[in-house]
């Protein structure tokens, strides 16, 4: 199982936060913007495919710890 | 020894080649600074790969001397596309389908050491029912580290329409017209509504993407900035075709949609509508034709069945649609159905009003179509036959019109909301005009239903 949408929306918020913090500029190249907003959110997508990729495996460990924990 | 007729107008902002015309041929001219690029393409086996899977168009290189410092390095002659259509002419699933055509394609192209430098709904075009990439320059060996420099155009051209037909309005669609490099995203996250601000992918790719445009538009790109890892990139690309995949819009409620259940034919008159236009077909034998006003493409897969190139135009983005995804089920290779509004067509736009093709200079057709149409055009829009049979003698060959009098119950659906000072509007006065401009061949009465059927050549001492 592949997790929801919602899972990334915490991650999306807190980033979210950051961004808000701007200066207002009166000339906008949207070319130079769209490349460092790529360089910036990099981090997340290899996160979020990590998380997606490897879902079965985060899952079982952690159903191991919390079994372990309840014994 | 190719001798080059015409630059194509639209091919002017790669400095690597363009395409030009020869004998009525298309070629690409491909510059020397293009060469490695070019090389890698052919020799890494990213062209036959993406040859094989149906998404790049096919080339064959051709013999040529060039002249003394010219900046060719090849010439390629790229297999013809029959008719040159746009995004702001695509309906929903026909955009997607594009968009997620380029996606597949840039997909391979990175496995196989390369990357798109370009992502413009332009570079798309449908032929034989599906999309295909036309732009054969637009790859480049892939840098380790480089973030994909396509990313903003994907946005633009692609998922910001794609969003905003499936959350806000598929009218929208229409601002592909005004805006060529595609919706800028911030535009776009303006006209979405709040609610997908909860939608990851669009939060993502268009929300905060536009937040990021502004916040990063004065910064100055450093070698020390470049730093994407290929998962990185995965991901991205992972994450967009989610997006685009996440899209949906269902066609309903439209009137024109629902038109085939709700038509004033009996099962007779529409079977024998069928068997004379199938007749007029054989009498004619065209290549091409053009259906204007088709609604779900009834009698446009009638002509695509004969082999005929068949273009289907409707302005309800429900019946292109519904026709779009009819012809994908019957694997129809030779009907392409497209949203245009005949009364206000495309134009020619773009840098010096050439760069995007007006409908008229992508014609004329070998036969237009026209049926159950020109009631509205007349009435509702208030077109005279003179300017009616103007228009269409620019469009076609031969035209095969149906003429819908006024007892109609249709045209008097029509004219009961409005005064009628339509007194022009009578058989006699339409067959006068449109012989202004056409040699009649056939007419033919429709059993049932007062509507008459004509065959029209267009007169050579007219054009």
């Amino acid at each position: 199982m592949k997790p929801s949408c919602f899972f990334d929306i915490p991650v999306l918020v807190i980033f979210a936060h950051t961004m808000l913090l701007q200066d207002a500029y009166a000339y906008i190249d949207p070319g130079t913007g769209s490349y460092f907003f790529q360089l910036l959110v990099a981090s997340l997508f290899a996160g979020m495919y990590a998380v997606r990729l490897y879902w079965a495996k985060i899952r079982s460990f952690f159903a191991k710890v919390f079994k372990w924990h309840g014994k | 020894m190719i001798t080059m007729d015409k630059k194509d107008d639209s091919s002017f902002r790669d400095p690597n080649g363009f395409v030009f015309f020869s004998d009525g041929a298309v070629y690409r001219q491909i510059n020397g600074r293009y060469r490695q690029d070019y090389d890698h393409l052919m020799k890494s086996g990213l062209y036959a790969a993406l040859a094989d899977a149906g998404l790049l168009i096919l080339h064959e290189e051709v013999e040529r001397s060039f002249p003394k410092n010219s900046e060719a390095y090849k010439i390629i002659k790229p297999e013809p596309i029959p008719f040159l259509s746009y995004p702001y002419e695509w309906c929903f699933s026909q955009l997607k389908h594009a968009a997620l055509t380029t996606l597949s394609i840039q997909l391979k192209a990175m496995a196989y050491g390369m990357s798109l430098k370009d992502c413009s709904g332009y570079n798309i075009q449908f032929a034989d029912g599906k999309p295909i990439f036309i732009d054969t320059l637009s790859f480049e060996r892939y840098q380790e580290g480089e973030p994909w420099v396509a990313y903003r155009q994907f946005c633009q051209h692609f998922l910001a329409p794609l969003a905003l037909m499936s959350q806000t309005d598929f009218r929208l669609s229409s601002l592909l017209r005004v805006h060529l490099d595609g919706i800028p995203v911030d535009l776009a996250s303006r006209l979405l509504p709040c609610r997908t601000r909860f939608k990851s992918s669009l939060l993502l790719h268009v929300h905060l993407h536009a937040m990021g445009q502004q916040k990063f538009a004065q910064k100055t790109a450093k070698p020390k900035h470049r730093g994407i890892s290929r998962a990185s990139l995965a991901g991205l690309f992972s994450s967009l075709e989610s997006a685009v995949n996440g899209l949906e819009w269902k066609p309903k409620g439209t009137v024109w949609a629902d038109y085939y259940q709700a038509t004033n034919y009996s099962d007779d008159s529409m079977a024998e509508k069928r068997r004379i236009v199938a007749d007029y077909l054989d009498k004619i034998k065209p290549r091409t034709l053009w259906d204007f006003g088709a609604n779900t493409g009834v009698f446009s897969r009638l002509s695509s069945s004969k082999g005929i190139r068949t273009i289907s135009f409707d302005f309800d983005m429900a019946c292109v649609e519904r026709n779009y995804l009819e012809s994908i089920r019957n694997g129809d290779k030779q009907l392409l159905p497209l949203v245009m509004d005949l009364a206000n067509p495309s134009p020619g736009i773009g840098w010096h009003h050439r760069e995007r093709k007006s409908l008229m200079d992508r014609g004329p057709a070998g036969v237009v179509l026209c049926l159950a149409i020109i009631h509205h055009l007349a009435i509702s829009c208030n077109v005279p036959f003179a300017r009616l049979a103007e228009f269409l003698a620019a469009s076609c060959e031969s035209l095969i019109i149906e003429f819908v009098p006024k007892e109609d119950s249709n045209v008097q659906r029509l004219l009961s909301i409005r005064k009628d000072v339509f007194m022009d509007y009578t058989i006699e006065n339409f067959e006068k005009e449109f012989k202004q401009y056409f040699s009649l061949r056939s007419r033919a009465l429709i059993s049932g239903s007062g509507r008459v059927l004509y065959l029209f050549q267009r007169r050579q001492d007219t054009i």
